[in-house]
């Protein structure tokens, strides 16, 4: 494969070397991976961002054994699909399950608009980077301050922690009429509703783990999170 | 910084906006993207105290910056909305409008076409705003959680725009 120059900067690592190989972030107990630190778990988040896998279903891709990771790494290998190496060390090809989410490809979108190849070389790293490992660790704050553990792997769960404590409806009131919304979402109950859901919403959009489940619309997102009683679509 | 950020942002979730205030206000040395998210925060919690006017200022300093994004031209609209000053709310949402066409995110699209036509509407152009909404693909679109404005609906305005006898 010929190597491109992009002038005195070299071009920031796409895929993973082999002599570089990190030792791994974690362990596998009971066939989950476990970070050992946040921060090993925020540096994998980086790692997945700059190899463009997706951070959370990464253990889905397909293993590659260590005599084909060497012939592709060497660049004998042939075309072959795209590789990434996991936090355990081990390489995978991506596939299907292994796409990183829509909205992490357009946040990277969003910031590569406009910059040609060597002012992105000359940053040393994948832009929009820094913006998405901190959009993830202000989520992650917003999840450690929720009483709801998050650590299903059902990403409707993480979704539930964030969501706002139901108002003031009777018994869950579940099927609230137009008038009460409409009455309801002048008060202050539903105006506190409303920040949180916004909060809520401008950070889906930047999580992969939430944008299918909110529809990837800012405007489906809040009207999901909304309870009925409040305006939205939500039933308690 | 990110570690006052994240303070800032267990202060937003515990509710305690006051609080966060503060904290923003406080931030030490910031570059000029730490700069644009303490701002983007800053707006979101004057707005939740209801001082939207205070929000509005806050998010247009924002949005001379070179880090803007679709989300501050859209929540400058939003603000202006929601203070009725329909010139201003116009403006910005048509750029969240452009920027969301120009870097093919459909994030804020649906909101801001939703809202811009409701502007239109108040305006009288309803040619506009009829072209506003057929550009929204969900019949179901609706925008509920504004301040001093009424619940915002896509058949609503539909209906607002509909030909005399149709």
């Amino acid at each position: 494969m010929p190597s491109t120059s992009y002038g005195p900067q070299r071009r920031p690592p796409l895929r993973p070397q082999a002599d570089q190989q990190e030792p791994a972030a974690g362990r596998w107990v009971d066939g989950e991976f476990t970070f050992a630190t946040p921060e090993a778990e925020e540096a994998w988040q980086r790692s997945a961002y700059q190899q463009a896998v997706s951070a959370k279903t990464w253990h889905l891709g397909d293993k590659i054994d260590d005599q084909t990771r060497d012939a592709i790494l060497t660049g004998i290998g042939g075309a072959t699909r795209p590789m990434y190496q996991g936090p355990d060390g081990q390489y995978y090809f991506q596939n299907a399950r292994t796409l990183e989410d829509p909205s992490v490809r357009s946040h990277r979108a969003q910031h590569v608009a406009g910059k040609t190849i060597d002012q992105i070389a000359a940053a040393g790293k994948i832009p929009g980077e820094d913006e998405y490992v901190a959009m993830r660790r202000g989520l992650r704050t917003h999840a450690n301050d929720n009483s709801k553990p998050i650590s299903s792997d059902d990403p409707r769960d993480k979704i539930t922690a964030f969501l706002p404590k139901p108002s003031n409806g009777e018994n869950g009131s579940s099927k609230p009429t137009r008038d009460r919304a409409l009455q309801n979402a002048m008060g202050s109950d539903c105006a506190e509703e409303h920040k949180q859901c916004t909060n809520l919403c401008t950070i889906a959009r930047y999580d992969p783990d939430m944008g299918g489940i909110w529809g990837g619309s800012f405007q489906r997102c809040m009207m999901g999170c909304i309870s009925a009683d409040c305006g939205g679509n939500r039933v308690m | 910084m990110s570690v006052g950020l994240a303070e800032i942002h267990r202060l937003i979730a515990r509710r305690e906006l006051r609080a966060a205030l503060t904290a923003l206000d406080a931030l030490p040395q910031l570059t000029n993207f730490e700069r644009q998210e303490q701002l983007r925060i800053k707006a979101l919690v004057l707005s939740g105290l209801g001082m939207t006017e205070q929000a509005l200022s806050t998010s247009e300093i924002a949005l001379d910056s070179v880090h803007v994004r679709i989300e501050d031209f859209y929540f400058a609209g939003q603000y202006a909305l929601e203070l009725h000053n329909f010139r201003k709310a116009l403006d910005y949402l048509s750029r969240a409008i452009s920027a969301s066409i120009k870097e093919g995110s459909d994030y804020y699209l649906s909101a801001s076409y939703l809202l811009r036509a409701y502007i239109l509407i108040q305006n009288g152009e309803l040619v506009s705003a009829r072209d506003d909404l057929d550009a929204i693909t969900d019949e179901d679109c609706a925008v509920t959680w504004l301040s001093n404005t009424p619940r915002i609906t896509k058949t609503d305005l539909l209906a607002a725009t509909a030909p005399s006898g149709a």
